[in-house]
Parts: C-alpha cells; sequence; structure tokens
C-alpha cells in the first residue's frame, strides 16, 4: 500500500511538472496572434447585460485568433484572487471583469510580466503600476440621456431607478439618469431602490413593485441580472424599462415590447479595442485609466433592431441628438460620484 | 418623522410580503414533517431548486403550466426517495447528504442549463407559461384589502390551505401520530406495531413534495423564468423557520410571513433614506433577536414551571 502511494505521488508530480513546463512554454511563444488573453468574471455569465457584453467581446478576440478563455467566480469572494492569480499564470494579459475584483493590484505586483485590465473600476495606486490599466465608463452620459428619454416620456411624473448595490458605479448611473431626467422634465421625481443582488431576479421585481407604489411609470434598471426582474414585471405592472449595458431588446426579445431602450455600455468594444491595440503595435496604457464614452461607442443609447417597434418617439430622439454633441463639445457637463 | 413611518406601510408591503413568504412556507411546511420525523433536512434548498427548475423545463417543453408543476412534485417524490433512501435506509449523515443535495442541484441546474438549454444565466422566454392569477370574487372588489389578498398565483391559496391540513394530518390523523413518533420516540412506535422507517420514508417523500411545489411557484407563479440559483437561501429560511415555529405548522406559518414582512421592509426601508446595506440585515438581525426572545421566553416558562411545582410540593409537604 505504502508502496502505491509513493508510486502515486511520484506520478502526480511528474505529471505536474509537465504541465507547467508546457504552460511555460506557451507563454515565451505567444506573441501578437497567437496571444492569450483570460478573462475573470466576478459574477457569473447570463446576465444578458454588463458579464456577457465582456463575454462577447473576448469571443470575438477569440474568432481574430487570440487564445481567449473565461473563468467564472460566481460571486465567491474567496474565488477572485485565486483565479486572478491562477489566470495570470496561465496568460499573457488579464481582464478582470468587474468592480469587485480590488485585490487586483497585489496580483499585478507578483506577475510584472502579465498585462492586466481591470474592468468597470479605476485601482488606487494606479500610477505605481505600468502592467496594469483600467477602463472606467462614463456610464453617467449614457445614463443621462435615458434620462432624457425617461424624463419626457413619464405620464406620472415620477421615474425609478433600481441599481444592483449602492456602489459608486452604480451611483453614477444614478447621478446621470437623475439630471438627464430633470433635464427633460424640471418637475420630474426620482426614486431609487437597490437590489442588494445582482442575480435576484425576484428581487428586482420586488423593487419595481415598490417604486411602482411611488408612482415611478418608468424604471431604469442597472442591477445586472437581478434587473431583468423589472423588465419581466414591467407588464403587469404596467410600466416600461430601460435595459441596461447591453440591447436588452434584442437580448430579452421576447419581452421587447416593455423595453424602451437600453443604455448601452459596451464592455466587449472596449475590450476588443483595447487589447487588439496593444497586439497590433503594442499600444499600453499602463498606470492610465482608459475613459471609453460616446466617442469610440463605448457608452449610447439603443433602441433594439430595426423589425422591432421602436417605442421612443422621433422628436425625442432628435432632441437626444443635440444632447449627445452638447455633451460632446462640452457644453453639458453630467455629474458624476466617480 | 410619523408620516415617514406611515410611509412604509403601502399596499406593495404586503403584496411583498405574501410574495416572500409564499415559497418559504410551502417548502417550511414540507421540513416539518422531516423535522417531526426527526430527521435534520438541510437539503431543502437544493429540492426547491431542482423543483423550480423541471417546472420550467415541463412548462416550456409542453407549453402548459400544470404539467410543469406536475413534474416539479414528481421530480420532488424521486428527490424525496433519494434523500429517505440515504438518511433513512442506509442510515448516512443527514447533514452531509442535505449538504449534497444542495450542492448537486445548484451544480446540475446550471449544467442542464447551458448544456441542453443553451442559456447562461437567466432562461427567459415567451414560450415558459406561468400559473395563472386568480382573482378572488367579492374580495377582489374590496379596496386595499382586494390589492392585498387577490390576484396571486394559485400556489398562494393553497398554501394558506395546506397549513390546516398539515396541523389536522399532524395532529388529527393516527397517520400524523405516528409519524411524530416516529422522531420522537421510534422504539414506542416499533411496539405498538408500526414501522417507524416507513413513516420516516413518508415524511422524506411529502417533504419533497411541498419543497417542489415550492419551486414551482418560485419560477412558474412570480416571473416565469429560471435564474441560476434561484432559491437564493429560501431552503434555508424555511428551515430556520420550522426551528423557530416549532415545527407546529400555524406558528411556521407565522414565522415565514414575518420573514417575508421584513424582507419586504427591507425594500420600502431605503425610501426613507436608511442605506441599502443596512436594510438589507434586517431580517436577518430580527431573527436573531426573536431566537433570543423565544429562548428567554422558554426559559421563563421553565423556571416558572419549577417554582410552581415546588409550591405545589412544599404545599403538600406542610398538609
Amino acid at each position: 500500500m505504502k508502496k502505491f502511494i509513493s508510486l502515486a505521488l511520484a506520478a502526480v508530480m511528474v505529471l505536474s511538472m509537465t504541465f507547467f513546463m508546457a504552460g511555460c512554454g506557451d507563454k515565451d511563444e505567444a506573441s501578437g496572434e497567437g496571444m492569450k488573453v483570460i478573462g475573470v468574471v466576478a459574477t457569473a455569465l447570463g446576465d444578458k447585460s454588463f458579464n456577457d457584453s465582456a463575454k462577447e467581446g473576448l469571443d470575438r478576440l477569440g474568432e481574430a485568433g487570440f487564445d481567449t478563455s473565461l473563468v467564472e467566480c460566481n460571486g465567491d469572494s474567496g474565488l477572485w484572487e485565486q483565479n486572478l492569480r491562477n489566470a495570470a499564470d496561465a496568460a499573457d494579459m488579464v481582464i478582470a471583469v468587474g468592480s469587485e475584483l480590488n485585490m487586483i493590484e497585489s496580483v499585478a505586483k507578483d506577475y510584472p510580466d502579465v498585462k492586466f485590465v481591470w474592468v468597470d473600476n479605476v485601482s488606487e495606486n494606479l500610477k505605481d503600476f505600468d502592467n496594469l490599466t483600467c477602463i472606467s465608463y462614463k456610464q453617467n452620459e449614457g445614463s443621462y440621456l435615458v434620462g432624457f428619454i425617461a424624463g419626457k416620456m413619464t405620464k406620472s411624473g415620477v421615474v425609478g431607478f433600481v441599481g444592483g448595490a449602492d456602489i459608486p458605479v452604480i451611483n453614477d448611473f444614478y447621478a446621470g439618469y437623475a439630471q438627464g431626467a430633470k433635464e427633460a422634465n424640471a418637475d420630474v421625481k426620482v426614486v431609487k431602490n437597490y437590489t442588494g443582488d445582482w442575480s435576484d431576479t425576484d428581487k428586482g421585481a420586488q423593487c419595481a413593485q415598490d417604486l411602482k407604489g411611488q408612482g415611478a411609470d418608468i424604471i431604469f434598471c442597472a442591477a445586472g441580472g437581478s434587473g431583468n426582474g423589472v423588465i419581466l414585471k414591467a407588464k403587469e405592472l404596467g410600466i416600461k424599462a430601460i435595459g441596461v449595458d447591453q440591447d436588452q431588446r434584442i437580448t430579452m426579445s421576447d419581452y421587447a415590447d416593455d423595453i424602451l431602450c437600453s443604455m448601452v455600455k459596451n464592455v466587449g468594444n472596449s475590450v476588443v479595442d483595447l487589447v487588439t491595440a496593444y497586439a497590433n503595435d503594442g499600444t499600453w496604457t499602463g498606470g492610465e485609466v482608459f475613459y471609453a464614452g460616446m466617442e469610440g461607442n463605448y457608452i449610447g443609447v439603443a433602441y433594439g433592431s430595426e423589425d422591432q417597434e421602436m417605442l421612443v418617439p422621433q422628436d425625442i430622439i432628435d432632441e437626444l441628438d443635440q444632447k449627445v454633441e452638447d455633451i460632446q463639445a462640452g457644453k453639458i457637463v453630467v455629474d458624476t460620484v466617480l | 418623522m410619523w408620516d415617514q413611518i406611515v410611509s412604509l406601510f403601502s399596499i406593495g408591503l404586503f403584496q411583498n410580503t405574501i410574495r416572500n413568504a409564499t415559497p418559504v412556507i410551502l417548502a417550511a411546511l414540507g421540513g416539518l414533517f422531516t423535522e417531526h420525523a426527526g430527521i435534520m433536512n438541510i437539503g431543502m434548498e437544493g429540492m426547491i431548486l431542482t423543483g423550480a427548475f423541471v417546472a420550467v423545463v415541463f412548462s416550456f417543453t409542453f407549453a402548459s403550466a400544470p404539467i410543469g408543476v406536475l413534474c416539479a412534485i414528481l421530480i420532488g417524490i424521486l428527490i424525496g426517495l433519494f434523500f429517505a433512501l440515504f438518511v433513512v435506509k442506509l442510515k448516512s449523515d443527514e447533514f452531509i447528504i442535505g449538504m449534497t443535495l444542495n450542492t448537486f442541484a445548484a451544480g446540475v441546474t446550471v449544467y442542464l442549463l447551458r448544456s441542453v438549454f443553451h442559456q447562461t444565466g437567466s432562461w427567459v422566454s415567451k414560450d415558459i407559461k406561468g400559473l395563472p392569477a386568480i382573482d378572488i370574487p367579492i374580495i377582489k372588489d374590496i379596496p386595499v384589502i382586494g390589492d392585498i389578498f387577490s390576484g396571486y398565483s394559485i400556489f398562494v391559496y393553497i398554501s394558506w390551505l395546506l397549513v390546516i391540513a398539515v396541523w389536522v394530518f399532524l395532529y388529527r390523523t393516527p397517520y400524523g401520530f405516528w409519524m411524530r413518533a416516529s422522531g420522537e420516540h421510534p422504539k414506542a412506535l416499533e411496539t405498538a406495531g408500526i414501522d417507524p422507517v416507513k413513516m420516516k420514508v413518508l415524511a422524506s417523500v411529502l417533504c419533497g413534495i411541498f419543497c417542489g411545489m415550492a419551486g414551482a411557484h418560485l419560477s412558474l407563479g412570480y416571473l416565469n423564468c429560471f435564474t441560476e440559483g434561484m432559491s437564493a437561501s429560501r431552503g434555508f429560511i424555511a428551515f430556520a423557520c420550522v426551528v423557530f415555529g416549532m415545527a407546529n405548522p400555524p406558528k411556521v406559518f407565522g414565522a415565514a410571513i414575518l420573514f417575508g414582512f421584513l424582507q419586504a421592509l427591507g425594500i420600502r426601508l431605503q425610501s426613507v433614506g436608511i442605506p441599502s446595506d443596512l436594510t438589507e440585515a434586517v431580517p436577518y438581525l430580527a431573527t436573531v433577536l426573536m431566537l433570543v426572545y423565544i429562548t428567554v421566553m422558554g426559559a421563563n416558562k421553565k423556571r416558572n414551571r419549577a417554582k410552581k411545582a415546588m409550591a405545589v410540593e412544599a404545599e403538600a409537604a406542610e398538609q
């Protein structure tokens, strides 16, 4: 028995050595097209918004010849650092998806040869890292636009907001949304709720019901998967929802009638652009923040596919185009909490 | 201040109370069978999740909510038998089997959802037929009360009736008596010629059925969708309610309603400016307080009883 155990142990050691060496070999060869990019998602795929947009970006990179893979942590905070380190062991570039992954600094410190991209948050000591870059989205500007639509289209004079958690990124959505709604209609009242959860769909529905009770007839949901509860419940409550991150009239096409439009935060585009720029000519903004805004189509408003009935009247869209120009020209400064 | 407190108690608050409570009531009613039969059942979470998944799968396949519910109940029976096989027949540790059930359900539903149905995260489709809302005649026309008590899926009303039915079963039928005896004193039951193992298996199967219904209600009674991990600890809350209500159906019902109310209140409290991180904790804080209260009351009762007994004894000695 003892002999068998020692034999088995030896076999395991030899095997793991082989894998380890193979891993190292891959890394040296990789450059440009064969580059290995691993995404680490703090929560889970299937939110039909933020995370799925990141996955869509990685898939596009995969089609372009990059060696990509994606790891989900299912919101288990114990896995975040582990998975980041595992990814850094195997990849040339690690994409950390989710504002929760703030241990990225300590990981980046230990892997100076690996490039890190942190999506949706800005790390504290970013300047000290030349292998880390952060993507920050101007969600406040996009939210301003959908807030403007909501303010114009509300009949009750109250518009609602459902956030996933009381955190700066989500409050940035809210800040822009409230300002946009007020811009469209100075008398409008903005009410909000947080689900405190990114996947409990029923929580989102309950928040929607609560906001409806406060008079809201249009609700913007920035709460990942739990926000989908707002959309599913919309018909029953007689309200309209505004989607987030992806064009939810397309990702939840069965419920397109209940969705006015979506504030698109195109995580996928920003990741693709950043990675391809690095692979093509070594452009890398280590230690700096990459601000993804309306220029480059990282942030915007989407109204669904062409064969779907348009729910937002054309005259509001025309006014909105003017707002877009004003924001880009700096004539309108959108509130931010970041 | 007073206005703010009054504004908390909206109709939505009570609607959400019932909404939160119903799956917990159903699961807890199932859990109290096993509790009485002397099985510590923490596997309800997995049973609910499986029920929710199966209900959606069959509702989608046959475009019929009743078939979905029926299949959820069938799978509940299967899981109950499986649970009984390990816990009762093979006498393995009930805690570990319960945990296994939960982990297995969480894994297998996600796996099947992604590999067979090619959906990630949540499964939303118009073809998933939900349970229709039922308007109760007369009551639905009464303002406020109609809004609060009418217009839910059938399971809400079934769960209320079941509370009474389960109470009658447990305390007014021989089967209920045997089931309670199988947990409290299996040897005595054996002497009476009844097999305690059979009663335990029955309790486990009944628990499976009730949890299957809870799952079906969760996925087809509200939003007609399945979300990964959608049971969201409701099974554990149900278990807490069983302990809380001392496995007595009306008390368990009260505990579940209290839980549902506090969860709903958590959302409402945000509207008066209390931070959401704090409101999230309300149901759990309240549970701890209630448990302390119940324990202290229980201890007091015991002490009073002891005092009375001593007084009686002293009286007897005097005479």
